[in-house]
């Protein structure tokens, strides 16, 4: 192993002294993010310019067993992007090519990892197309940081999440090796799906074919304050019962909101308990005509309905949601940023909960909620200078925390795992599916040296294991169905469209049982749960019931879509869309010059075979 | 002071929203280069002043100043903290040393550099044809010339009406406007400044002129100075405030008269704001004082124009919607809205002669935004952006004329030959 000194100059000669940073204020700098926690200070920081010079700095720093750690803009909120003591910050701030797809469709885009989220949109504006994905940090978050935490924002409600979204990647493996993840969809065990939501552990992600959606062509706003929280939250499970399929539904309470009113002024009314932000899009008078229903509906609920006037209006009251944690400094110092997501219709009992949780250890909690996705960020106000009042707030929100699991939640939607959360993942997973989550880090990481303590705790799972569904149970407040695979879809559709909804398959193939469509691939957007047993005979559940889960790798889709080559899928968790909602279809397209993963998904098979890795 | 520092430092919750705003992290995509990071640092120099290194006290001296970060910042950090900063490891470090801003605000340097640049251009220009700064860039001078090569300029009335005569296809009859025969009751006292007096003495006169034909009646009190921005800049604070007094003590009298002091420099204005009340409670930068003022009946000039904001009005003074208002109220005017308009160009009062390197690198791509807009003409009100962008205009080696705004409503108020 070469001493540190001798890495950092090895770096330099291949980056260059400028694109090397080993001073003391770079190491202090990148000892942060947005989490408001730190573990060391790195032994560099690496700026390197492309894909190639990332391959060379992981080469150099696994030749010398250093561990790094891949970094965006540092806007994580879970802690994500912080180094250990010692390691190397590879930032990819400087990889912002924007290209068209290298398979030639005018539906996908090549970004790479460093570009913000913003500057990918702003220039797919100009062809009247975005990346659904929008996080409330998206003016300064990546595409990479989107990818590593699997990002969701506001307007995933209706198009979903980044890994509905990602094509392709191109990434970098531990050792330093060039390859891509494979295409969604292409027959085998879905490394994509690990690498979307993986947080760095596995490897690094440089760029991605990443799908783009059509900007439809009419929006419609909604602000509706409520005298209660209470009614607020009831309201999001009625509108979404009702068929409605907003873009985006929101929740600000009103502690959030008074931060929000003092720091900007936008005009919003402060005397109430929540306002909720609800946003149609659609083409041809739709997104008025629902936007006209909801209100309708609100209306009943006590709510006082505002339409947005105009564009202005619309954009101020995105800036109120999205600038929202940002002006939380006004008041406090400090908070704890959470992430929590639960089943719709237990969103009424996480906001009495959290709020409780706030009063029973004397902190402050202000609530935003991507509510119609059931994703709450409560953040838990505190300054660390005074004394007792991070314990008490840490309290507050591990009480938040075992509340979401206790409603069959998910300690994070979007933020990730991070180091934040690590303390309580194993609450939320089984023995088995936080074996093979171990098993898997160890195939792509063998000697731990990608983003080393991040996203997957040590030690066993401690969920009790979910019983094997037996027979098929619609849960309506949820918008989701439990059923074993056996069951043909048209057996499930027929009872769904009696309430107005169907199943998100593609293609829709009615005689077909849910296990083969499964294996095929057909359900991966809709899919939110597994239960599967592996090749070598081990049962275990994976996913929650909610459209938001970065908790631990994602083997929902790894497991499907790959013709059982990895376990034999027995019951699955789906969403329910509205009847009239449109599900694309996804292009199929050759693969990338980029090398195909094959040695890593060998070793994935043979460790849901049991076998020893190859 | 280190006490209210803290207090302060205490409201940046490291959100990092601060970033895309900032003009040398978007140039290096290095965090030491951001708010964020100029702040952790400022914390730690607050603990532990003895241990200031050079890494730490070189990110100060690179931030502009623009205050941007200011206008981003949704938990409301003030700017004060990274001027504080600069001053803090300043006093550890040291200040940069730079004899060229010095002497930059005097006016027989500035009249000199007017004439040098001129004939450096001129000769340059019709020798080497339009590629001589990328030779230039290659070879021994290049440092000189990329300092010079940034001080803005301003085409005489005749061959400015050609350029737009050129772009619009109006024939313009002369560069005479027409006097005001109103009985005004408008009166201001003029801001004449350092650099648009002495190196942009054309767009003043022709301001003036427009002025007049609006009927607002103009006094310039002799014996102004500098407003002393410069060398608050550069942290020569006895400079700066010799240069004020002498400028009280010329504008008093006249002010007190008008209650009006019309600057248009952004960045005098944001430096006039903060003189004795009696003073800085007068000032209206000139794109305010004319969008609130009935113009002389302006013609049509079609033309799609993109603004650029001089840091010191949008961040400094809040002035955004004003200039484009402005430029709105020329008929045939279509106005355009580039990326990053709230980025700062990297002129940065002196900045662009401190560090040309950097600051051309942001000036390029400012220009690359500004061009991109498909825009004919790039207008603003800065004589510091209007020199960094119409270098880096050149630069991309497009043909793109870079204007005072001014300079564009004193065009559209002439009249054209029948």
């Amino acid at each position: 192993m070469a001493d540190r000194a001798t890495v950092v100059r090895r770096l330099r000669a291949a980056l260059g002294d400028a694109h090397v940073r080993d001073d003391a204020a770079a190491r202090l700098v990148y000892a942060r993010d947005a989490s408001h926690l730190s573990l060391g200070r790195p032994l560099c920081v690496c700026l390197p310019a492309d894909t190639s010079q990332v391959a060379e700095t992981i080469g150099l720093c696994a030749e010398a067993d250093v561990p790094f750690v891949a970094r965006g803009a540092g806007s994580g909120l879970a802690g994500g992007a912080l180094p250990p003591e010692g390691a190397v910050v590879i930032s990819m701030a400087r990889l912002t090519d924007i290209a068209a797809s290298p398979t030639g469709r005018a539906d996908e885009i090549l970004a790479g990892a460093g570009v913000p989220n913003a500057v990918l949109n702003r220039h797919l504006a100009r062809t009247g197309r975005a990346f659904a994905p929008d996080p409330g940090s998206q003016e300064v978050s990546t595409i990479g940081g989107n990818i590593a935490c699997n990002a969701g924002g506001p307007h995933c409600l209706k198009v979903g999440t980044t890994a509905q979204h990602v094509c392709e990647v191109q990434w970098v493996d531990a050792s330093g090796a060039v390859w891509s993840s494979g295409r969604v969809g292409d027959g085998a065990p879905d490394i994509t799906s690990l690498l979307v939501g993986g947080e760095g552990t596995l490897g690094v992600v440089t760029a991605a074919i990443l799908r783009t959606v059509p900007v439809e062509s009419e929006t419609a706003t909604l602000l509706a304050y409520f005298d209660e929280l209470d009614a607020a939250a009831a309201s999001v499970v009625d509108l979404l019962g009702s068929g409605l399929l907003p873009a985006a539904l929101e929740l600000v309470d009103g502690e959030m909101l008074r931060i929000v009113e003092d720091a900007f002024a936008f005009g919003f009314r402060t005397d109430v308990d929540a306002a909720m932000i609800v946003e149609f899009t659609g083409d041809a008078g739709a997104a008025k005509d629902d936007a006209e229903r909801a209100a309708a509906r609100l209306a009943v609920a006590g709510a006082e309905v505002i339409h947005a006037r105009d564009e202005r209006a619309r954009l101020d009251l995105w800036r109120c949601r999205k600038q929202a944690f940002g002006a939380v400094g006004r008041l406090s110092p400090h908070y704890v940023s959470m992430d929590v997501a639960v089943p719709l219709g237990h969103l009424p009992e996480l906001t009495r909960r959290a709020r409780e949780a706030g009063h029973n250890h004397q902190v402050r909690v202000a609530n935003l909620m991507h509510a119609g996705d059931g994703n709450m960020h409560p953040g838990v106000l505190f300054d660390g200078n005074s004394p007792g009042e991070r314990d008490r707030a840490q309290a507050a929100a591990d009480e938040i925390l075992a509340a979401a699991l206790d409603l069959g939640g998910t300690v994070t939607g979007e933020h990730g795992v991070g180091v934040e959360k690590l303390h309580v993942l194993p609450a939320q997973l089984d023995p088995v599916a936080a074996e093979l989550m171990s098993g898997i880090k160890g195939i792509f990481d063998p000697r731990g040296l990608a983003n080393p303590g991040k996203a997957l705790a040590e030690g066993p799972g401690l969920a009790a294991s979910s019983p094997l569904p037996t027979s098929k149970r619609f849960d309506w407040n949820n918008l989701t169905v439990t059923v074993p695979v056996d069951v043909k879809l048209s057996a499930l559709s027929a009872e769904a469209d009696a309430r107005g909804f169907r199943l998100v398959c593609v293609p829709d193939s009615g005689n077909a049982s849910l296990g083969e469509l499964a294996d095929a691939g057909a359900l991966r957007d809709g899919l939110l749960e597994v239960w599967a047993t592996t090749g070598d005979g081990r049962a275990f559940h994976t996913g929650r019931p909610v459209t938001k889960n970065v908790a631990g790798y994602d083997l929902v889709r790894l497991v499907c879509g790959c013709g059982g080559a990895l376990a034999d899928v027995q019951a699955v968790t789906l969403q329910l869309r509205p009847v009239g909602h449109v599900v694309e279809e996804k292009a199929t397209a050759p693969g990338t010059l980029w090398s195909a993963p094959e040695p890593y998904r060998r070793a994935v098979i043979d460790l849901f075979a049991g076998g020893r890795r190859v | 002071m280190s006490r209210d520092l803290d207090t302060l430092l205490r409201s940046c919750i490291e959100c990092a929203l601060c970033l895309p705003h900032c003009a040398t992290y978007l140039a290096t995509g290095d965090e030491t280069q951001s708010p964020r990071g100029r702040l952790l640092m400022l914390r730690e120099a607050l603990d532990y002043p003895a241990e200031i290194e050079p890494s730490v006290h070189d990110a100060f001296d690179l931030c502009l100043g623009c205050r941007a970060c200011e206008t981003a910042c949704p938990s409301g950090v003030p700017y004060d903290l990274l001027d504080a900063a600069k001053r803090l490891t300043d006093a550890v470090i040291g200040p940069p040393d730079s004899p060229i801003i010095r002497h930059l605000s005097s006016r027989p340097v500035l009249k000199a550099l007017r004439l040098t640049g001129i004939a450096a251009r001129k000769t340059l220009s019709t020798t080497m044809g339009p590629t001589w700064r990328h030779r230039l860039a290659n070879g021994p001078l290049s440092d000189i010339s990329r300092r010079l090569g940034t001080l803005p300029t301003s085409p005489g009335d005749a061959a400015l009406i050609a350029r737009l005569d050129a772009l619009t296809g109006l024939n313009t009859a002369s560069g005479a406007l027409p006097k005001s025969s109103a009985d005004t009751e408008r009166a201001v006292t003029f801001f004449t400044g350092c650099a648009n007096r002495d190196l942009l003495p054309d767009t003043q006169r022709r301001l003036l002129a427009l002025l007049d034909a609006a009927g607002v009646a103009v006094t310039i009190p002799d014996h102004q100075d500098c407003c002393g921005a410069l060398a608050a800049h550069t942290a020569e604070p006895n400079v700066a405030q010799a240069r004020q007094a002498r400028n009280v003590a010329s504008l008093a009298a006249a002010v007190a008269e008008t209650g009006v002091l019309l600057t248009e420099a952004a960045g005098c204005g944001l430096e006039l704001g903060g003189y004795p009340e009696s003073i800085a409670g007068t000032v209206v930068d000139a794109t305010v004082y004319l969008s609130g003022l009935p113009m002389p009946s302006l013609r049509e000039v079609p033309l799609r124009v993109v603004y650029h904001d001089p840091c010191h009005s949008r961040h400094g003074q809040g002035i955004v919607a004003e200039p484009r208002a402005l430029l709105e109220r020329i008929p045939g005017v279509v106005m355009l809205e580039p990326e990053e308009a709230d980025v700062c160009c990297g002129s940065g009062g002196a900045y662009s002669l401190v560090h040309p390197e950097l600051s051309e690198v942001m000036g390029r791509r400012k220009a690359r935004f500004l061009t991109s807009t498909g825009a004919d003409v790039i207008a603003t009100s800065n004589p510091g952006c209007l020199g960094q962008i119409r270098d880096a205009v050149a630069l991309g080696d497009i043909n793109l004329p870079v204007l005072p705004l001014s300079d564009l409503l004193w065009y559209a108020a002439l009249s054209t030959r029948i």
